[in-house]
This record gives structure tokens, sequence and C-alpha cells, in this order.
């Protein structure tokens, strides 16, 4: 999935990222997709592991929270909070993974309003 | 000082390498050299220096190398792209500059409980990272950990109250507005009509523990000190989201940045980031040496002995410059050997602290700074770095 602004897990994504204080709202949609994790703001780069493990795990868990409360998302298919928050956090903890790569495990694990 | 080109050097082999293996094109990979014609010897073996002693020039190898394999060798790109390497300079003071690599590598198995308000998590994780210098006398940072470690971990709150479908309706209506003003390039517009979208959102405050048994090798890069640690760790971590609460002020690290955002313009007022809230952890480790010439020449023995550790870590935005977020980031750990013996205290081995800060923006720029030293660093050192941060990943889009 190529990241785009018609995909409502890309722009739910991004938005809920700026939310969460991980970008700001004026860094643009477009270019967020080639962010790496290590250059959100959750992620400190000169920190042990396991320090951004505890806040990817924490992140993991606002990210399902607000998708589900404010952008009334239902889990696809067998997806759970449970597999949501330990799939999101595997791509989170790695900092070479980008923005894009943790839109397409959304887009798996979420289904969106039209 | 790098020695000349000559066929039994490293760096001459790898250079030989890259050229036979026609896997690295160098004009290609590398900023354009205009090459003076006809060339020297000499001038051949100075441009070679200059290519040879740039970290970037391994980065974009190795990025070019994985982009290969990613297309010939899945599961061996799979491999290799889980140990995260990055090859970079070393600028210690004192000490002239080294060339060199850190790497990291992780793999983890998590299970997941969630129980209303509350998630458990219970996970195995297996951690390699370290940093090596091509010159080990001028590693600022020589230690290579390898570590296991079991989680029980427990987060409590961050629940965002759910909206009414009047509510998300008005809530989508201003949220996607902001969002295609953002794409439109209209980022003012996208500020305004964010600041309003932000106001439906209600959460509460999230709060982190675990409990980490960890097992850990740690050796210098030439493995001539080594020592086995297993150990106890508890780390916290908490989101302060509910601005109406206490917890938020107690982000004390962020109010000179909130300052900064403030006069920059970023922020329209003086407002603390909940994302931000320092992370931390505190530990036991039992130390078990399993070669150390240095403590053995000191004590007379390789005795185990207990070691307190603690780490603090923060990063916050401090800036919006145009379209590109400027974040600051801080990390110190702290090593005390607990009820050390005083031939230990004396030669400065008992305690060991390790700072590093960096101001990196979105753009990949960074400026970073580390002081201290960290367990087999026998001397403290103040180490800084400037640079643009790769992203190797770009090679497989």
């Amino acid at each position: 999935m190529t990241w785009i602004a018609t995909s409502t897990a890309c722009k739910n994504t991004f938005m809920t990222l700026v939310h969460l204080g991980q970008l700001d709202i004026t860094y643009p949609f477009l270019q967020a997709g080639n962010l790496q994790m290590s250059q959100l703001q959750f992620y400190i780069a000169g920190a042990t592991l396991t320090i951004i493990r505890t806040n990817a795990i924490m992140l993991a868990s606002s990210i399902d929270d607000q998708f589900t409360a404010l952008c009334g998302a239902t889990y696809a298919g067998a997806a759970t909070r449970q597999t949501a928050i330990t799939r999101m956090q595997a791509i989170l903890v790695r900092d070479d993974n980008i923005v894009s790569n943790l839109s397409d495990t959304i887009n798996q694990l979420y289904v969106f309003p039209a | 000082m790098y020695s000349p080109l000559n066929f039994t050097s490293v760096r001459n082999m790898a250079a030989i390498v890259l050229a036979i293996a026609g896997s690295f094109t160098a004009a290609a990979q590398v900023p354009a050299v205009q090459l003076p014609s006809p060339m020297s010897v000499n001038e051949l073996q100075k441009l070679a220096d200059t290519l040879l002693s740039d970290p970037a020039t391994y980065n974009d190898a190795y990025a070019k190398f994985l982009s290969g394999v990613a297309t010939t060798s899945p599961q061996l790109y799979k491999t290799l792209r889980d140990l995260n390497v990055n090859f970079k300079t070393f600028e210690a003071t004192g000490q002239p500059a080294a060339l060199g690599l850190d790497y990291s590598y992780q793999n983890s198995w998590t299970k997941t409980r969630v129980t209303g308000n509350n998630a458990g998590f219970q996970s195995y994780t297996l951690n390699f990272e370290g940093n090596i210098a091509y010159r080990k006398a001028n590693n600022p940072a020589n230690l290579l950990q390898s570590t296991f470690t079991y989680t029980s971990s427990f987060l409590h709150g961050g629940k965002t109250q759910v909206l009414t479908p009047a509510e998300r309706a008005r809530y989508t209506q201003i949220s996607d507005s902001a969002f295609n003003a953002n794409v439109a390039g209209n980022m003012a517009l996208a500020k305004t009509l964010d600041k309003k979208a932000i106001q439906f959102i209600q959460t509460s405050n999230q709060y982190y523990i675990g409990i980490n048994g960890n097992f850990s090798y740690e050796t210098n890069q030439d493995f001539s000190r080594q020592q086995f640690v297993p150990g106890v760790l508890v780390n916290l971590g908490a989101r302060p989201w509910n601005r109406n609460e206490a917890l938020l002020y107690f982000n004390l690290p962020d109010y000179p940045f909130a300052l900064i955002r403030l006069l920059t313009g970023t922020s329209d007022s003086f407002k603390l980031s909940p994302a931000s809230f320092p992370s931390g952890l505190i530990g036991i480790d039992h130390v078990m040496p399993g070669q150390d010439s240095v403590r053995r020449a000191l004590t007379g023995n390789l005795n185990a002995y207990n070691r307190f550790r603690c780490e603090f870590a923060f990063k916050t935005q401090m800036a919006q410059i145009g379209t590109e977020t400027l974040f600051f980031s801080a990390d110190y750990r702290y090593y005390r050997e607990l009820n050390a013996v005083s031939a230990i205290k004396k030669a400065d081995m008992a305690k060991y602290g390790y700072f590093t800060a960096a101001i990196a923006a979105t753009n990949g720029f960074f400026i970073s700074y580390a002081s201290g030293k960290l367990p087999f660093d026998q001397r403290n050192s103040n180490t800084y770095g400037l640079g643009i941060h790769y992203n190797l990943g770009n090679f497989k889009r």
C-alpha cells in the first residue's frame, strides 16, 4: 500500500500521530510517510532499547484507543486490541521502519468508517 | 591519519571488493567528484582515502547491498535488515577522528492481555547493541552488550473518551479539513483547524510499569574485558494526557522547550508536552567478570559484585521551522558498584555516568554530544557529532 492522501488508513495514521504529539500538524503529509520511527517523538535514539520499548507500548496503546474512540474504527478479520497493540509495537520499536510501514500494518488491523 | 593505499590494508581490500563486485556504483551513491584529467597515482590515492574515510560511503554501499539481497535472498535480507548497522565518525576530544560503526539488533516475542482500562504484557526480547571503532583506542563508547530479557509489564489508563455519533461527525469534519489543508500546503489553516479538532479529544493519564529479568554479556570491542550480568530492572513511563491533572506540570525537563516553542511561534501559548514526559529505569545487576585484566590487577581477583544502575531519557519538540521539526533528546545512564573496594574507587572504576544529547531535524540533520564513560571505558570523553541521518530503507522502495 502506498502513502497517499486518499487512503483512510494513511490519513488516520498521520492525524493520530499528530494528536499524540509524534508529529507537528504543519509537517507535510506527503513527506511523513518516509519518516523513520527514530524521527518520531517517542523514539529516543540515545536510550536503551528497554526505554524505547516502553515508549512504543504506550504509543501503540494510545493509537489503538484513538482509532476506536475517535475514528470509530473496528478490528479487521481476527484482529483484536491485543494483537493490534502487539503488532503496532513491533513496527514502532524498529528505528528503520517508516511511517508508511506503520500505516500498512494499521490498514491490515482496522476497518475505518467510510 | 589513515595509512596510504597498499594491497595489504583492509581499506584497500574494501575498495577492490566494491569495484569488482559491481554492486556499488560509486558515481550514483556518493557525491559526484570532478576528476581532473589525467590523475596521478597520488591523486587517485587521495581520492580513495577521502571516499574510504567517509562513513557515508559505507552507509550507501551497505544500503545498496541490502537492496540487492532483498531481491535475491529475502530470508537473508530479513536477518540483515534486523541488524541495524550505521557507519559513523567518532570525534572524541583529544583523539583523532575515528571511523567506526554502531549496530543494534533486537527481536521480541510479546503476549498482550487487555482488561478494561488495563493491559498486561509478557515479552521475551533478544538485544545486541554496541559501538565498534576502526581503531579501538579511539572508541569513546567501548561497550558491546548482548542481552536476553523477560519482561512483565502493566499499562493503565490512556483511555480516550468515546465520542457520540454527533461529536464524531463534527470531529471527523474538522480533522479532515485540517488534513486537507495540510495536503494542500496551507499549514496555517491546518494548524488552526487542528486546534479545534483537539478539543474533542479527552484522554486520561497513562501509566506504565515493567519488571525485567535480564541476562547480559558485556564486553569491549576486542573482548579483552568481558563480564556476565544477570539483573533485575524496573522501568517506568507516564503520559499526562489530561491537562487538568497535576502530573503534566511535573514534566520538568520540558519547561525550557515549552518556552522555546512559544518564542519561535511553534506554539501560540506556553504549553507543556504530555508526549515528552521522561521515561526511566532503575535496577540491580549482579556482575560476574569473565575476563578483566584491569580489575584483576587492581583487586587480585575477579569476584562477582553488585551494581546499581539507572537511566533517564527525554525527547521533546523544540521548534517547528517551516515544514521541518526540530527535536531535542537526552539520555543519562549511571552505574555504581555497591560496596566497591578502595582500589576500585581509587582507579575511578566504581561509578560510571554517560550523558548524550542531540538536536535532530526531520530532514535528517543532527548535532549530538556525549560525555562521560560506560563500563569498560577507562577515561571520560566528550564526543560531538554533526551530520545527516541516512534512511537506509530508501533503496528498497
